[in-house]
């Protein structure tokens, strides 16, 4: 009863947690300590005692009791506030929006950005293919051909409003406008080259 | 042997069945710790059965980073404490009479199944009768600890995780279990 030894380290050497020079100074103390070593016997005593001891075994009836008495895990409050109720409303809203989304921008871009009729008519002798080119469609000669009406050929181009280059190339040669003209649309009309 | 862990997921996309294996798995092991724990078959079984209903009810909450025994030795811990606190705790010395409800006789079964002679058996009887009455001894804040490190063999740290103490308040708490049996009851084992 009256050994002054750090009490922790002898349970942190019964618990195997002393490095080896911890392990010395317990061993060494233990050598001369019969308290202490007779400690240390107890500890070992009781917890073999208390590994050792046979386990009791729970009721046969137990386990069928305990199923019998499990509450119902897919009942209809589970299943009401389950995620897929959730979730399926959700999906199809976002569905909707998502198809919606096209469209809507089609009707705004047409409403913001309203396509206009220009007619180009350009008199011109000597020609035997006119054609009308420029940024509204890529400067393709075969997008607006244009064609003779009493001397004057005419062709009449759909596009956004908006600044463009254009010019006309006669005989798949030659520009009439060199270089091309560039101009501002912004309604329908009838330019006369 | 199916893994916990693949009987969790079945009971949790509606199999029962699933949770019927686990409970047959570890309902011993939860008796015994909670036998050891309350002092009480009668109580045991109530907490055993608390412990599966409890887990089974919360089993979408487990994490399944942790091991599924060591969950339901901390629901058991944590019934059980509250059934102790209760109760009216009552020290278990020689000097009370020995309570014949309170059984400490092991089942027919485990008398059969013992290999070695009635010898053995009445000495097993004994033991656990003996272990019986230094826990119920030993007050409930030592105990919890004392069972899950000697008994369960959890490491201090995973106790700590268990009982939501620091790992230095349950070395104290064992190191003080460990003086007070061998205290009182050292001349004995």
């Amino acid at each position: 009863m009256d050994c002054k030894f750090n009490n922790e380290l002898i349970h942190k050497y019964f618990d195997r947690e002393l490095d080896p020079a911890g392990i010395k100074f317990v061993e060494s103390h233990i050598a001369e300590c019969n308290e202490c070593k007779a400690k240390l016997e107890s500890f070992n005593k009781l917890a073999g005692l208390i590994k050792s001891v046979v386990s009791v075994s729970s009721p046969s009836w137990l386990a069928e009791r305990i199923v019998s008495r499990l509450p119902e895990r897919t009942g209809t409050v589970f299943e009401w506030f389950s995620i897929k109720r959730i979730i399926t409303p959700v999906m199809a809203v976002v569905i909707i929006l998502l198809l919606l989304l096209p469209l809507s921008y089609f009707a705004i871009t047409r409403f913001v950005q309203r396509e206009i009729a220009v007619t180009f008519e350009i008199k011109l002798d000597n020609a035997d293919t006119v054609s009308l080119v420029g940024d509204f469609n890529e400067w393709d000669v075969n997008a607006n051909p244009m064609v003779k009406k009493n001397g004057t050929w005419v062709t009449t181009a759909k596009f956004k409003k908006g600044k463009y280059q254009y010019t006309v190339i006669i005989n798949n040669r030659k520009w009439y406008l060199d270089p091309q003209d560039e101009r501002n649309f912004n309604k329908s009309a009838k330019i006369q080259l | 042997m199916k893994d916990d862990l693949v009987l969790i997921k079945e009971v949790l996309d509606g199999n029962r069945d699933a949770f019927t294996l686990l409970i047959e798995k570890y309902k011993d092991k939860i008796f015994n710790y909670s036998y050891r724990l309350s002092g009480n078959r009668n109580d045991a079984e109530d907490i055993v059965q608390d412990t599966f209903i409890n887990a089974y009810s919360h089993l979408d909450k487990f994490k399944i980073e942790y091991k599924f025994s060591t969950w339901l030795f901390t629901i058991a811990t944590n019934i059980t404490k509250n059934k102790l606190k209760r109760k009216k705790v009552i020290c278990y010395t020689l000097d009370v009479p020995v309570d014949t409800e309170n059984d400490e006789h092991l089942s027919r079964e485990q008398v059969m199944a013992s290999p070695d002679t009635a010898e053995s058996n009445i000495e097993s009887e004994e033991k656990s009768r003996f272990v019986s009455e230094m826990l119920n001894w030993l007050p409930e804040k030592y105990r919890v600890p004392f069972l899950l490190k000697h008994k369960e063999e959890y490491s201090y740290e995973e106790i700590a995780g268990m009982i939501k103490e620091s790992v230095s308040t349950v070395k104290i708490r064992i190191y003080r279990a460990r003086e007070m049996l061998t205290g009182k009851f050292k001349d004995r084992m």
